[in-house]
């Protein structure tokens, strides 16, 4: 038998962003027995504490003509009706009263002469609806959830600790297989229910504006236990990234600022205006696809900045003006400090890769069609559909995470406890066990980091902004190849104690399933619609793609099918 | 004739509790980039030069996760929110005790973490 801790749970979250730190506390109302996992520092890292700015909540204290409905039709709209709409209905319907939750947990936000919540807008939606603290609500929503999940007896948390496998059983209990980042010894959770809380795999592309810890684990865990993946062509590519000057000591996605806050120019390096161009509303209108679909053409057509972007440019407005607005978050100073005086002179901004629209395939109890296992936060498909709108993560997590939570714990209660499925666990241990040896005994081979590299470079060339048939097609041939180099050829330092390889090892081999997924979905939608714009199908076919691609894991390969959206709530205009 | 590269010399405190009787310094040499973060040659020295080089980072982007914090130069700081220097002596955050080389007990130091100062 292989050496490792046990622990008997209800409920498991793997994931320490807000939709898990949501999950928990809202399963530990259910049930006594719930742990976190997180692979990094529980309230620091994944993407959560990223947020700058926006969380979007229809209050209607802007404008009260607002409402959940209209949150709710502007967030299909955008999502080019790829979204669930039931799942859509529930987030808009639930979103002001997950806010106010935070609030009862003591988060702060920017609030008005009457003490309501400050609500700014943001492009794509019909009216403001954006709820903020400075440019530190992301930090501030994690901070606030972190403290309130440590202050839960129910929830235990485990930090720097990754889960490499999951064994799943039709009538439960299901099994995960963590190491400790500390010291390389396993630790087995045994528990009635799981959540996957781990966010999206925006790493898997080489500009992107995601924490590190971003590489799709619980999206590969749970596509290897036989859960349905859905959407995975749908990849935001964030528009007006950190190009050049770096900004360290900024958000990767600070120059939005600029462009939505300051009204800021976009022009090539001929001068050109191509956003204003091709709509002329583009600052509060132009969603995160068209745009960053339209910067990018510049780029590669040859008309791009130096370092490969596009100007972003305040220099036309008076300087006073730009000064006061950049006031927030004290965004003129930093950038000042660090050598740039965007009175003076235009900034390069990109595209990057932002958020994962597709995930977990979930019911609106958070399920995933295997029984007991559970997603929410960006890991679960369905909210956004084919584009997310600014501001909709932060509050779609609270209540994604929420009801992930929940549902899991109830499904926990009338679980009852057993004990089997032993065999099956031990042998898996035994097989990550030796399959770590090897890593470890080889001399030669191929460096995880490395392997991570080629993943990024080729997904950006294959199945990035702007992408097409044969290019994903060598993309997913190349994908295997870099697979079976790995299966055979992988190789680590052999430190005991946080070996970064290590964790590299196993987010490389996550980050080739996912983008394997990512390049399956987008060769079989043979049209353009959303953040995915194929060069060969360059327009939306609503007569035939109103679907959701999904794929599930089969012997020795992937099973795809499609399934027809349920037009319940509105309909595209003809 | 080829234009010599500048580089960066970087000394960093080394320790890994059950094989070292005492921290150490190591010394690495890399390329000098005036607009990468002191983070980026820490993130440099991992690939290309020392594999078993442990040390924190997750949002990577400049002060956002915080979980960087280290000492460089006498100086408590986030490596991600400051340009590499030509000289550096980096050492884990003082006052907590060391897990292995730049990595801390965030939990058993003299203070909260979040109450650190930092530059």
């Amino acid at each position: 038998m292989v050496e490792a801790e046990r622990m008997d749970l209800d409920v498991l979250i793997i994931g320490g962003g807000g939709a898990g730190a949501m999950a928990a506390i809202w399963a530990a109302k259910e049930v006594n027995r719930v742990a976190l996992v997180e692979k990094g520092v529980f309230g620091k890292s994944g993407c959560t504490p990223m947020g700058v700015y926006s969380m979007c909540a229809a209050f209607g204290y802007s404008d009260p003509a607002d409402s959940p409905k209209l949150h709710m039709e502007d967030t299909i709209r955008q999502g080019r009706f790829i979204n669930n709409q039931e799942l859509v209905e529930i987030y808009t319907q639930e979103a002001p009263e997950r806010v106010m939750e935070l609030i009862s947990y003591g988060a702060k936000f920017d609030t008005d002469e009457n003490g309501r919540l400050k609500q700014g807008m943001m492009p794509g939606h019909s009216y403001p609806r954006a709820c903020f603290f400075d440019r530190r609500t992301g930090p501030m929503i994690m901070g606030t959830l972190a403290r309130k999940a440590k202050r839960t007896p129910q929830i235990r948390i485990f930090e720097e600790v990754f889960i490499i496998d999951l064994v799943v059983q039709e009538e439960g209990p299901h099994y995960a297989i963590g190491i400790r980042w500390a010291d390389t010894t396993f630790i087995v959770f045994r528990a009635k229910a799981i959540v996957v809380t781990t966010g999206g795999g925006a790493q898997v592309y080489k500009h992107n504006t995601t924490s590190l810890d971003n590489t799709g684990d619980g999206l590969s865990l749970i596509f290897q236990a036989g859960a349905e993946l859905a959407d995975m062509e749908f990849v935001q590519f964030y528009p007006t990234a950190v190009c050049y000057p770096k900004l360290p000591g900024l958000s990767p996605t600070a120059p939005a600022f600029l462009r939505i806050r300051v009204g800021a120019k976009l022009y090539n390096v001929l001068g050109e205006e191509f956003a204003q161009k091709k709509m002329p509303g583009w600052r509060f209108q132009a969603t995160r696809d068209l745009l960053a679909q339209a910067i990018y053409k510049e780029v590669i057509e040859g008309r791009g900045s130096p370092h490969g972007g596009v100007y972003l440019d305040v220099t036309h407005l008076p300087p006073e003006e730009v000064k006061k607005e950049a006031e927030f978050g004290n965004y003129y100073n930093r950038m000042l400090q660090i050598g740039v005086d965007i009175t003076q002179r235009p900034i390069e901004t990109t595209v990057s890769a932002h958020f994962f629209m597709g995930g977990a395939r979930v019911n609106a109890q958070g399920e995933t069609n295997v029984p007991g296992l559970f997603a929410g936060g960006e890991a679960a498909a369905g909210y956004h559909g084919a584009n997310r709108l600014g501001g909709n993560a932060l509050s779609e997590i609270l209540v994604s995470g929420s009801r992930a939570g929940k549902f899991a714990g109830l499904w926990a209660k009338i679980i009852p406890e057993k004990k089997i499925g032993e065999k099956t666990l031990e042998k898996r241990l035994a097989a990550a066990q030796q399959r770590i040896a090897q890593w470890r005994e080889r001399k030669t081979g191929l460096r995880p980091i490395e392997g991570k590299r080629m993943i990024q470079e080729l997904m950006w060339e294959k199945a990035g902004v702007i992408r097409e048939g044969h290019k994903m097609r060598e993309g997913l041939s190349s994908l295997e190849s870099l697979l079976e180099e790995g299966e055979r050829n992988l190789m680590i330092c052999p430190e005991k104690r946080y070996n970064r390889e290590l964790l590299d090892t196993f987010e490389f081999l996550h980050m080739v399933q996912v983008s394997s997924c990512i390049l399956r979905a987008g060769l079989v939608r043979e049209e353009s619609r959303g953040a995915h714009y194929r060069e060969d199908f360059p327009f939306p076919d609503d007569g035939k793609w109103l679907v959701n691609i999904l794929l599930t894991k089969s012997e020795g390969g992937v099973k795809v099918r499609t399934e027809e959206v349920k037009l319940t709530h509105l309909r595209p205009q003809r | 004739m080829m234009e010599k590269r500048e580089t960066t010399w970087i000394r960093i405190l080394r320790y890994d509790p059950e094989k070292n009787l005492a921290p150490f310094f190591q010394e690495y040499v890399v390329p000098y980039e005036r607009e990468n973060t002191i983070l980026d040659s820490l993130y440099y020295i991992y690939r290309h030069l020392d594999g078993s080089l442990a040390f924190r980072g997750s949002c990577f982007a400049g002060g956002w996760c915080k979980v960087c914090i280290v000492k460089v130069n006498g100086k408590v700081l986030l490596p991600c929110k400051h340009f590499m220097e030509k000289e550096m002596v980096i050492e884990p955050l003082p006052g907590y005790p060391v897990l292995r080389d730049l990595i801390v007990d965030f939990a058993k130091g003299k203070q909260k973490i979040n109450e650190v100062q930092k530059e």
